[in-house]
């Protein structure tokens, strides 16, 4: 059983590829070497930029309109958000995941998706300050609006530590589902049983 | 005595004066049609514009600036034909008869009205002028004003003197009613004056300003996107030996250039009549043109520019005050990770990561909902 289709694979291998171009490329825009080229890495951050909110976009219509689409498992859960904490927190021994995503899960989803966004405004401010965003650079200042954007590099960075902390903890096989499709030889027959038992 | 003596009397013929109008209405950016406009505001400003020029806290060096444009350019013919009215330091008059000539100007109104330097707001008496507080003269100053002009980065954001503990204010901060156009930089750039003057006079009415009420014509691009050195900054060839030859014509960035963060036309129209401009003559830019100019830690929400040879990243956050970004974000990031290492002691103690591995696959119990195979 798939429980992460092609579309959404790929759509996370992007993810996955622009947001570690943009985080190199990023850090060397902030604080560059006497060495390299500015201008390339720029250029490389800026189409890491647009190829991660293409992606975004895509992934959007996808998951409203597309084959498998998912929406529903980013439906924010509010009631069952304490089960989680608890359960985290060693409180409980259950988990309170529907679907595939558990309340804190879909959170922590939509909160990139929303970094994503502020990320980009930030960035296009910074691009283009004469442009569309210049009522941002008016409003906050070209200094702050790098700083803040410089900050939300970290804010990424810290989602990643979480997400790849609790992926190897709480479901090893989800790791390699998500690039490979399957599950790991040893629970792979677990797994078609179950997509037996559906069908 | 009319127009045309008075231009005589300066050692200008009809021919000459418009020559310098053309001038003036090419530094404007304007097609030569207005030339005709811009000398008959020119001979109407004859008719005396009075213009009135205070001081606050200041080092005097905007009038400076303003006051030491060579040539017989067409600065320093507006400027003289202009009635300045009041200005300290260049008036002969003083003591009390300049101040009741200056009650008086106030009275009639209809004047442009120029600070220079900031108003302190911490306590009245740290700036009082023939015994009244310069808070108060620039309100009574503004109140009957035409038009508000303020040069320099003091009066326009408080500058320098904002550092100090007076409670600096700009002139936009104390007089809340009225249109201000702000002129900042340290010192004003002269044709800054002059183009906001002159437009003024023709269009009578404030020019399209920016979000920190700064005039679009100066202020509306980055210096960086103009900067004679972007060249070097696209290939990565920072200057970071200032005793390298090989290396004095390369960005300035790492020694603290403010440019990618300043909007000014520095780069296309020179300082000192055109003889040069701070990173052409290899010193990074300050950003005198910014609010954040000088300010050491956050202004208002701003980050400050301080100091001048380092790259400052500092951010303000509410409640905290100015903090680096970096600084932020590795403790955020920092604490992620201690905290998936407790959770994975306490993950090991529990014996959840046994568990896990039989319970997890095929978790979903809900129905799907989507068109799956």
């Amino acid at each position: 059983m798939e429980t992460h289709h092609l579309p959404q694979r790929v759509a996370h291998a992007v993810n996955l590829t622009a947001m570690v171009v943009l985080a190199a490329t990023g850090f060397y825009l902030h604080r560059p070497a006497a060495y390299g080229q500015m201008g390339t890495i720029r250029y490389v951050h800026y189409v890491a930029a647009f190829v991660l909110l293409a992606n975004l976009a895509l992934r959007i219509y996808y998951a409203f309109l597309g084959r498998y689409r998912d929406y529903w498992e980013f439906k924010p859960n509010v009631r069952s958000l304490p089960q989680q904490v608890k359960y985290y927190l060693f409180l409980s021994n259950k988990d309170a995941k529907q679907g595939l995503y558990n309340p804190l899960q879909r959170l922590a989803y939509l909160a990139v998706i929303l970094m994503i966004i502020l990320q980009a405004l930030t960035g296009f401010a910074m691009g283009w300050p004469q442009g569309t965003m210049s009522f941002l650079v008016g409003w906050l200042g070209l200094a702050e609006i790098r700083s803040i954007h410089y900050l939300f590099t970290w804010l990424f960075i810290t989602f990643l530590v979480i997400h790849l902390y609790l992926v190897f903890t709480e479901s090893p096989q989800a790791f390699w589902e998500m690039f490979t499709g399957r599950q790991r030889k040893e629970s792979r027959s677990v797994g078609k049983n179950m997509a037996h038992e559906r069908i | 005595m009319d127009f045309q003596s008075r231009l005589e009397r300066k050692g200008l013929n009809r021919r000459e004066f418009l020559k310098a109008v053309a001038a003036a209405t090419a530094a404007l950016g304007l097609p030569a049609i207005y030339e005709p406009r811009i000398a008959e505001a020119v001979e109407k400003a004859a008719a005396k514009p009075p213009v009135i020029w205070l001081e606050g806290q200041d080092c005097t060096g905007c009038t400076e600036s303003v006051l030491a444009s060579f040539d017989p350019g067409p600065a320093e013919i507006v400027l003289d034909l202009l009635s300045v009215r009041y200005h300290e330091t260049i008036m002969a008059a003083s003591g009390t008869v300049a101040e009741s000539w200056l009650e008086d100007n106030i009275k009639q109104g209809g004047y442009l009205l120029v600070v220079e330097g900031s108003i302190p707001t911490a306590d009245d008496r740290f700036l009082t002028i023939g015994g009244r507080p310069f808070r108060q003269i620039v309100e009574e100053a503004a109140a009957k004003a035409g038009a508000i002009v303020a040069v320099g980065a003091c009066a326009c954001f408080g500058g320098i003197p904002a550092a100090g503990p007076t409670g600096a204010k700009g002139v936009q901060d104390v007089v809340k009613n009225k249109p201000v156009i702000n002129l900042p930089g340290c010192p004003v750039k002269p044709t800054w004056v002059l183009g906001t003057v002159l437009q003024y006079l023709v269009f009578k009415k404030v020019p399209q300003l920016d979000g920190n009420k700064r005039p679009l014509a100066y202020f509306g691009t980055l210096l960086h996107d103009n900067c004679p050195r972007r060249g070097h900054f696209e290939q990565s060839q920072f200057l970071t030996d200032w005793n390298d030859p090989s290396q004095k014509d390369y960005c300035l960035l790492l020694k603290g250039c403010k440019g990618p963060k300043t909007y000014t036309d520095c780069a296309q129209s020179w300082w000192n009549d055109g003889v040069n401009f701070c990173i052409n003559a290899s010193s990074p830019c300050a950003g005198c043109t910014q609010p954040e100019f000088y300010a050491a830690g956050p202004l208002d929400h701003r980050a400050g520019f301080a100091p001048l040879y380092v790259r400052t990243d500092t951010m303000s956050l509410p409640g905290v005050g100015g903090v680096s970004p970096g600084t932020v974000g590795k403790v955020i990031a920092g604490a992620a990770v201690v905290g998936a290492g407790v959770h994975l002691i306490g993950n090991a103690a529990t014996g959840r990561l046994k568990q896990e591995k039989q319970e997890k696959p095929g978790k979903p119990d809900k129905p799907e909902k989507g068109r799956r195979n």
